[in-house]
């Protein structure tokens, strides 16, 4: 079930009533019953994907009370790796079963040899990327005991399959939903009222924002051979726009979503396009994500690399530097696979890991330079020259996410950057397009000016008189319904 | 407390959005797209089928005026919409009234519009309509009719108060007025797309169903218990003749053996393609659909003479 959907629009209402009003006076009962919310809603796109969900989630439940019941450590480790086995390798068959195929008959090919190429095509269960880290962190939370084994079954299922994050994020971990769930929630009415605010800043962004940039940037990259440099340039600004209205466009549904249930989830999306460097950008965007493989990959590799470190300097560099480096590569490497089963993905998740390291090395450099040339770190010409340069990495990066292919990216790249660049932008776009544009700029002032908070609408309006502050909300919601794009599907569910 | 403030607020708000989003939905009209109004008129008594030659050409005004009657309503879309078969059948029940007794029914018939692009072309679960207007819109007489408009209107909602589109008017009798440039390379260069597109690609996809053919059939008795049915064969372009001919070349054999089966008369227009003006090689101008629907209105009136002369002989 989309959000953006007559069906949502229908359930959510129905949910929302029976779990305030039917189901408050037991815990129990209203666990039970998100719970099968849940499944309905997911089960709406597909039932047959919701027994492996629900198959992944009853696993998982029975792998950590093992896990904890272990007596010895080494019992409780053969535990963890039985579940990452399971929870990795149903990830692998259903996500990367055909990359993996294809490109193991691309490198015999190499050597000569010609493989036929399989027709068995798996289809990608939506959610699958998400919902496996969710159940990873479950089984690995309870190894290293940061977390107790749940015997409930009902909570662990709906910490593992809670339906506002099921399908696209936020990675709740559930060391953190789970006691949301095992307590009882207490209406309140600003939590409830932020978050339909919260609803209707990410139906805006999704509807009118994404889906309005998606028509053109799937112009003119589905035909970049016939673009100019300018247009090709406009078309990485839109697909650039597009995927940050369509993904944190999502988190605010789910986020929203949760309030109004009483549950408090993590902020996915802090402004990541204001960031000054690489490394804001990515405290900032898909959080969530970002500090799940931070604790589960990057920081377990580095210790377990430092561990084996005997020496202060490796390879001319001092080792903590060798470290970062190793296990960043690795860390975005697999980043990078995790969005999708393409090299496309791999490539922008390791130039991502490489200015990451650039950003680590030049620190110093760059102190001793703003120094040298009488600038302090906060002088708007320096804050506004990194924010730029931070977002056209960014942007560039993004050409390989949306790329069909690394040759096509970088045609796309190369043909930017040619004398065509110098050109005006020519596509079909007519009023629509000046659309997208007039509305992605209104959205960037309105997150520019609401910054400080969450979601920008949060704190926009809290001193303005009632009508006035329905008005707004009134005109983003008309917005929403009179220049919503073509639906598109949300991109991460691709994911 | 809480609560029943925050419903309060809720449902006031809702209810000024929903009010706000159905004074924009009344606002659609014939301007809105070619289908929209077909779906938000009342039932009728009298219809035209057929596909878009029908929807451009027949002109219930003209036809309502030979046969002095008011409620002739075109009930035609496009091939790809309104071939014949169980969703267009289907359709054509919701739209009649069953009251209906004397109706009149006009079916255009050409090739294409008993064949079917599927790799099976008797295989009814795949057609193209299955996934169109016709087969979703489950009500096709209210307005505004919201279903349709969410489901199948494919512009932003904003295009229903703004920026019509004046090249396009669906009349409310459900004639289709398209207006293009008629001088002479606009519609040579129109021309020829259409013919090559039909020569070299949609040749080859058509293939006849005898489904479809069977669908006209049971159209017609369908339509029998409510009136009378006409099959009528639109002229087309001497070079989309050419394509039909040796796409269909039994196409007339087969329409006469129905017209003999189920006893309705049928008009082949065909002789006189060359005396009208096209737009595209396969729809008529509109002046020239003024001319064919006074031909078709006034040998309707010629039939019905005919039967009534027959009848005061017995």
């Amino acid at each position: 079930m989309l959000f953006n959907s007559i069906a949502f629009a229908i359930y959510l209402p129905i949910v929302f009533l029976l779990y305030w009003f039917v189901l408050n006076k037991s815990l129990r009962t209203q666990n039970l019953f998100l719970l099968v919310s849940g499944f309905v809603f997911y089960g709406w796109w597909d039932w047959r994907f919701l027994l492996l969900l629900v198959g992944m989630a009853v696993s998982n439940y029975f792998i950590g009370i093992s896990i904890e019941s272990s007596e010895t450590e080494r019992k409780s480790k053969s535990w963890l790796i039985i579940g990452l086995v399971v929870n990795i390798g149903v990830l692998c068959i259903f996500k990367y079963f055909n990359f993996f195929i294809e490109s193991f008959i691309d490198f015999i090919y190499l050597f000569g040899y010609n493989l036929p190429h399989s027709s068995t095509r798996i289809v990608l269960p939506v959610g699958i990327s998400f919902y496996t880290f969710l159940s990873i962190s479950y089984i690995i939370d309870i190894h290293k005991k940061n977390l107790h084994a749940n015997r409930n079954a009902v909570e662990v299922l709906l910490s593992l399959s809670f339906f506002p994050i099921i399908l696209a994020g936020p990675i709740q971990r559930p060391s953190t939903l789970l006691p949301q769930i095992a307590n009882k929630r207490v209406f309140e009415y600003d939590r409830a009222v932020d978050g339909m605010k919260q609803i209707l800043w990410g139906l805006f962004k999704k509807v009118v924002i994404a889906d309005n940039c998606a028509e053109f940037a799937n112009q003119i990259f589905n035909n970049s051979a016939a673009y100019s440099g300018s247009t090709l340039l406009l078309g990485a600004v839109f697909f650039a726009i597009q995927l940050y209205g369509d993904f944190s466009g999502y988190s605010d549904i789910a986020i929203g979503t949760a309030r109004l249930f009483g549950f408090n989830l993590m902020r996915n999306f802090a402004y990541p396009y204001f960031s000054r460097d690489i490394a804001a950008f990515w405290q900032r965007w898909h959080i969530s994500l970002t500090t799940w493989f931070r604790d589960y990959v990057f920081l377990p590799l580095s210790f377990a690399i430092s561990y084996r470190m005997t020496k202060e300097r490796i390879l001319f560099m001092k080792s903590d530097l060798f470290i970062y480096i190793v296990a960043s590569i690795l860390t975005w490497f697999l980043t990078g696979l995790w969005h999708g089963a393409n090299y496309t993905y791999i490539i922008w998740g390791m130039i991502h890991g490489l200015f990451l390291i650039l950003y680590q090395w030049q620190k110093k450099p760059r102190k001793k330079l703003l120094k040298r040339i009488g600038l302090n770190n906060d002088n708007p010409f320096v804050v506004l020259t990194e924010t730029f340069i931070t977002l056209a990495i960014v942007a560039v990066a993004w050409i390989f996410f949306r790329a069909n292919s690394i040759e096509h990216a970088f045609k796309y790249i190369s043909e930017i950057f040619s004398s065509s660049l110098f050109t005006f932008p020519q596509f079909h776009g007519g009023i629509n397009a000046y659309i997208a544009l007039l509305f992605s700029g209104i959205a960037i002032l309105i997150e520019w000016f609401g910054k400080e908070h969450d979601h920008p609408i949060a704190g926009i309006g809290s001193n303005w008189p009632k009508t006035v502050r329905w008005a707004f909300y009134y005109t983003i919601a008309m917005s929403i319904f009179l220049f919503a794009g073509k639906e598109q599907q949300f991109i991460y569910f691709q994911f | 407390m809480h609560m029943k403030r925050f419903l309060l607020s809720s449902t006031l708000f809702l209810v000024i959005l929903l009010i706000t989003f159905y004074c924009i939905f009344i606002q659609a009209d014939g301007y809105t797209d070619p289908f929209y109004l077909r779906f938000a008129t009342p039932k009728k008594h009298s219809l035209i089928l057929g596909t878009s030659r029908a929807a451009q050409t027949i002109m219930p005004r003209i036809l309502n005026q030979t046969l002095s009657r008011n409620d002739l309503f075109n009930y035609s879309f496009t091939v790809g919409h309104s071939s014949y078969g169980p969703t267009y059948l289907e359709s054509i029940k919701r739209k009649l009234n069953s009251d209906a007794k004397k109706g009149i029914f006009i079916i255009s018939v050409d090739p294409w519009s008993i064949s079917s692009n599927t790799e099976d072309p008797n295989d009814s679960s795949s057609f193209e309509e299955l996934k169109l207007a016709l087969s979703g819109t489950r009500f096709v007489n209210c307005k505004p009719n919201i279903q349709y408009l969410l489901k199948y209107y494919d512009k932003r909602f904003w295009n229903l108060i703004f920026n019509p589109d004046s090249t396009m008017l669906l009349h409310d009798d459900g004639w289709f007025e398209l207006t293009v440039p008629m001088d002479s390379a606009s519609v040579e260069e129109r021309t020829k797309i259409r013919i090559q597109d039909y020569r070299n690609i949609y040749s080859s996809q058509y293939k006849f169903s005898s489904v479809r053919f069977n669908y006209v059939i049971q159209t017609i008795k369908y339509l029998q218990n409510f009136g009378t049915v006409y099959l009528v064969r639109l002229p087309v372009h001497p070079l989309m003749m050419q394509i039909e001919s040796k796409q269909m070349p039994d196409f007339n054999d087969k329409i006469q053996k129905i017209a003999g089966e189920t006893q309705v008369d049928y008009l082949d227009m065909t002789d006189l393609n060359s005396a009208f003006t096209y737009v595209d090689g396969n729809h008529l101008h509109k002046d020239s659909g003024k001319k064919v629907s006074e031909i078709i209105g006034n040998w309707i009136m010629e039939k019905k003479s005919d039967l009534t002369r027959d009848l005061n002989v017995q």
